[in-house]
């Protein structure tokens, strides 16, 4: 335990800083778009008032009110670039450690205790830049939320919730517990299946590597074609919507366990430097 | 004792690096490792302490199959990028229980290091003495070292050969890899000879001279230009 608290110390010591740049970058940019668009709308506002000798309620007519929704329309783009830099995070905080000047590899894995500490540390790390990356990104919209507020005439705002629905936001900043439990594991899984990638390709020599990828996804790909197979076919209409949600759910989850399982084997057995 | 038995080792399709080597090395000895290019050495090396698994045989070390009474010194820089030498020692303080103070500091006044010089930045043989000291300071009666004089100057190397005289050497057992051996050659107890993965010469270095009536670093020659 001991060992596992101080490699994921270490770990969130070398990824910070460039996880504040980019994360603070996001941040930046997306206050500045909220700035820039209602500044815009304004002026749009002030232009067709001076071309059309027109007062502020017939600009704001004619023109249309402005909500949130459309300040922020671009935040669905930059979190795309958050959730990017999620996945090259999950990459980087690996490939770091055979790349470049300092061969850390060495070290780790002479480290004393079992090797899975090594594993869980870059999970938790990775795991935690997500989490933080959703709340700071919460953060920003109820400041931009203020921003907007603030830069725009109460008579100018089209009257909107903070996000808009069907946005890519509303699946990352859902105040439903379970969407954010459900979101938590579906990241979980996705940096687990890249972590298992990566180990995969450092284990074993290149056609070795796409041959065990081409089997392991197999593995799992399989008993998912076959419950679809049966539900689909014999016993079609025979289970419930809910029992068949409940079958896949058991199956990601056993698939989830199952690559964790054997990417733990990896780092403990198999990987070398 | 540690004791190795049948190593092997296939990268992918090619021949076999290791071909079933065993060998052992005994307290309070320098053993030599000598090979050219390619011929596994520093793969033992990463086999016994478990940096590369081996396709078939086992380590012993003092009777059980545990490694912790081994440390290794590779041929690479193994901290983070960003660290201090006073941050490696302060890793190596955290994480190992046998990781003793006192040596690291008297080897840190040996070698002229400053703790707050940053790791990546030393000169080649600068970071090798760290290695040394990072290997040294683990109270370990085993001690591998992979290729300690590659790539540096006569001097840095002369200073590093101190350490194989010294009291730091006392009671442990040493093996280490080198094409370069005049600077240590009379440090050296026991040579093994390895080609085609395979020991095919292995002999304590004063039997060798009687024997053959030639320095390590002549059979050397002899053995590889067969």
């Amino acid at each position: 335990m001991k060992k596992y608290l101080m490699l994921t110390n270490e770990e969130i010591k070398r990824s910070s800083k460039l996880y504040l740049i980019v994360v603070g970058a996001l941040i930046v940019l997306e206050l500045l778009s909220v700035v820039v668009k209602t500044m815009l709308y304004e002026r749009s506002i002030e232009t067709f008032m001076r071309m059309n000798q027109a007062s502020e309620l017939e600009a704001v007519n004619s023109y249309g009110t402005f909500s949130f929704a459309a300040a922020t329309s671009i935040f669905d783009y930059i979190m795309m670039i958050g959730v990017a830099y999620i996945v090259v995070l999950a990459l980087q905080i690996w490939y770091r450690e055979w790349i470049g000047e300092s061969k850390h590899i060495y070290r780790l894995l002479l480290l004393p205790g079992s090797r899975a500490s090594i594993y869980f540390a870059k999970l938790t790390t990775v795991l935690l830049a997500t989490v933080s990356l959703i709340g700071l990104q919460w953060l920003t919209v109820v400041a931009s939320y203020g921003l907007f507020d603030w830069l725009l005439p109460e008579s100018h705002k089209f009257p909107t919730g903070l996000i808009k629905s069907g946005s890519l936001l509303q699946v990352f900043y859902s105040m439903n517990i379970e969407d954010v439990f459900i979101l938590l594991m579906m990241s979980c899984a996705v940096i687990n299946l890249l972590f298992f990638i990566v180990l995969i390709e450092r284990t074993f020599r290149k056609s070795r590597a796409m041959i065990q990828l081409i089997a392991e996804a197999m593995i799992l790909i399989l008993p998912f074609g076959l419950v679809m197979y049966i539900t689909e076919g014999p016993l079609s209409g025979l289970l419930l919507r809910v029992e068949y949600v409940t079958l896949y759910l058991v199956l990601l989850s056993i698939g989830f366990f199952y690559i964790g399982f054997r990417s733990i084997r990896l780092v403990q057995n198999k990987l070398s430097v | 004792m540690l004791e190795v038995h049948g190593l092997k080792k296939r990268f992918g399709r090619k021949r076999p690096v290791l071909n079933g080597v065993s060998f052992s090395i005994k307290p309070d000895t320098l053993t030599c490792l000598i090979g050219l290019n390619g011929e596994g050495k520093s793969t033992i090396l990463k086999g016994i302490v478990g940096l590369i698994p081996m396709d078939a045989g086992s380590i012993i070390v003092d009777g059980t199959t545990s490694r912790e009474k081994i440390a290794f010194v590779p041929d690479v820089q193994t901290m983070p990028s960003y660290m201090t030498i006073g941050d490696a020692l302060t890793y190596m303080n955290d994480y190992y229980s046998d990781w003793n103070e006192q040596t690291a500091d008297e080897l840190m006044a040996t070698f002229k290091l400053l703790s707050t010089d940053k790791i990546n930045e030393l000169s080649k043989g600068n970071q090798a003495k760290v290695n040394l000291l990072l290997g040294f300071a683990l109270d370990r009666p085993y001690l591998l070292l992979d290729e300690p004089f590659a790539g540096i100057d006569l001097f840095t190397k002369e200073q590093i050969a101190w350490i194989f005289s010294s009291h730091y050497m006392e009671g442990r057992g040493i093996l280490m890899t080198t094409h370069e051996i005049v600077e240590v050659e009379h440090l050296i107890d026991r040579v093994i000879f390895l080609q085609d993965g395979q020991i095919i010469d292995e002999h304590d270095t004063e039997e060798m001279r009687e024997i053959h009536g030639k320095s390590v670093q002549d059979r050397m020659r002899e053995v590889y230009q067969r």
